[in-house]
């Protein structure tokens, strides 16, 4: 569905990211973890339009959308969640979410308060009076009111609390369920991974491995270099 | 108290309520683009002109050169920004080059205005009764800029708060790339904001040469002014400019007042905005409804 060949892109004369390919396909979560600094957000703001890449393709469904503004990758159907200042701060709640679908006729804001039942309790306060999981389920909730086929997400739990890292991952699980596919940066990798279907590695900007979620969760290199435990379980 | 009668309350709110007009879009375009529009005061003065050709050279209602006024002088403000500030934009320049710019603007606008009209000062054409007012006097005029004021700010508020347009300016200034990621076309949403705060501008210089009289330098003026209005009122935030519009409006009255009690001239009165203004900066440097982190 999402398909990102061989892409170089960076800031100004700086390449970053180096010469990467990754697919997501048709209801898949899929995981990019790897060090700080390696490029993930480069990759991903590259995908959504905000980075012009210097070389390489990307296709969504058959169409080439490189060279695509982020509003024009919005209507096709593409979601993205920035890693930092991904909400509005002075607008409410259900502002914010009436930004999320404004390109809808009819946006469905009873779905999204299904899906999380704190904004509908928070409808009337200001996004910069929520909480840090807070504001990452409004952030994440925004990006759902075009119900997009296509979910890009950048680090949607930096900063929670491990209890709340769980809960943002079962959000995430539950938004692939009603349909979209989500591609997943993120540095709680084995939380990550456990609601994944594949993952990638991304080191230096340069794609290091791809492989099943539950086999990274196994691999001994892996664990150790990025999922910060000697003993890894379970899928 | 010599200083606390009726009329000093009579003329700040009128003071006050032309000012708003004239700050309110100066912040709006602050609050999106992050630069300090000099080439309002050009808007405001244009729109002050605008409304001489319909009601002295056309010889018809003023009210229909503040409508006029309003439309060409918000498509002046689009025109400003398509033609330089959107190249700009587009080339990342720095707030600083924008600012400069719009000066140069101010210039182009104000040279061709003196070049058209001659620096001659001159009056609209209207007949404006006078009322007693609980001591005070006030003129027919007065009554048409605090009602025609009043009904724009709760327009804006309206705006602001129940529009889908106005939520998503609001938004733009937030957070653009957040906005651009949601859908929104930003450039369209800025056409907007440019169309509405040159047309307030516009607004305001008809009513401020109503008040006063018409001469190139109108809006040059009073850009000071509606500079101390931004600031006091913490920039970028409407709430803050209406209230300190109307702060400012009584702090030059009541300034003026003391001016001559105190034997000193009264053509200093441009100078409480000035001396205002410092102390805002000094003392509480987000204005009283501002917000401390200034976003970028
Ligand atoms: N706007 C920018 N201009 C120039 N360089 C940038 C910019 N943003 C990021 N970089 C650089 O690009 C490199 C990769 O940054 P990027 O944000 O893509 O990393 P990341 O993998 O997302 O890291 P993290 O895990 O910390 O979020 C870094 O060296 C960073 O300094
Ligand atoms: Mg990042």
């Amino acid at each position: 569905m999402l398909s990102v060949e061989n892409v170089s892109s960076g800031y100004g004369e700086t390449i970053i990211v180096n010469g990467v390919s990754i697919s997501v396909n048709q209801g898949e979560i899929v995981v990019i973890i790897g060090p700080n600094g390696c490029g993930k957000s480069t990759l991903l703001k590259t995908i959504f339009g905000l980075i012009k890449p210097a070389s390489g393709r990307i296709f969504f469904g058959d169409e080439d959308i490189n060279g695509l503004k982020p509003f024009e990758l919005v209507g096709k159907g593409i979601g993205f969640v920035a890693q930092t200042d991904n909400v509005f701060p002075s607008l409410s709640v259900m502002e914010n979410l009436e930004m999320g679908g404004y390109i809808c006729k009819n946006p469905d804001f009873q779905g999204i308060f299904d899906i999380f039942p704190i904004l509908r309790e928070k409808k009337k306060v200001k996004a910069s009076s929520l909480s840090g999981g807070e504001r990452q389920m409004l952030a994440i909730a925004r990006a759902l009111m075009t119900q997009p086929e296509m979910l890009l997400l950048d680090e949607p739990s930096a900063g929670l609390s491990p209890k709340m890292v769980e809960v943002l991952m079962g959000k995430i699980k539950e938004i692939k369920e009603r349909g979209s596919s989500v591609l997943l940066v993120e540095q709680n990798a084995k939380s990550a991974l456990r609601i994944a279907d594949r993952g990638y590695i991304l080191v230096m900007g340069k794609k290091m491995y791809e492989g099943r979620a539950c086999e990274m969760l196994d691999h001994k290199e892996i664990g150790k270099l990025y999922l910060g435990k000697k003993e890894v379980t379970g899928t | 108290m010599p200083f606390l009668d009726m009329q000093i309350i009579i003329n700040s709110v009128v003071t006050g309520s032309i000012y708003v007009m004239i700050a309110v879009g100066l912040t709006m375009i602050y609050r999106v683009l992050k630069f300090a529009n000099f080439s309002h005061a050009e808007l405001v003065t244009f729109g002050a002109y605008t409304a001489y050709i319909i009601n002295v050279s056309l010889g018809l209602n003023l009210f229909y050169g503040l409508v006029v006024a309003f439309f060409l002088t918000g498509l002046l403000g689009i025109a400003s920004d398509r033609l330089v500030f959107k190249k700009l934009r587009s080339k990342g320049s720095s707030v600083i080059s924008m600012m400069i710019a719009s000066i140069g603007i101010g210039l182009v606008v104000r040279q061709s205005i003196q070049e058209v009209w001659g620096p001659q000062i001159r009056w609209y054409e209207f007949e404006s009764k006078t009322y007693e007012l609980l001591g005070g006097s006030i003129t027919m005029l007065h009554i048409y800029i605090i009602a025609i004021s009043t009904a724009i700010i709760f327009l804006l508020h309206f705006l602001f708060t129940r529009t889908k347009l106005g939520k998503a300016m609001r938004g733009v200034s937030d957070n653009p790339q957040l906005a651009m990621a949601s859908g929104i076309d930003t450039e369209k949403i800025l056409l907007w904001v440019w169309f509405i705060g040159g047309g307030l501008a516009g607004i305001g210089g008809v009513l401020r040469g109503a008040d006063t009289r018409l001469v190139p330098l109108l809006g040059w003026e009073v850009l000071l002014s509606a500079f101390a209005v931004v600031i006091l009122g913490g920039i970028g935030s409407f709430y803050g400019a209406i209230l300190a519009a109307y702060l400012l409006g009584f702090a030059e009255n009541f300034g003026v007042v003391l001016l001559s009690e105190l034997s000193i001239s009264t053509g200093y009165r441009p100078a409480i905005a000035f001396i205002i203004l410092i102390l805002v900066l000094l003392l509480k440097p987000w204005g009283i409804m501002g917000k401390k982190e200034e976003g970028s």
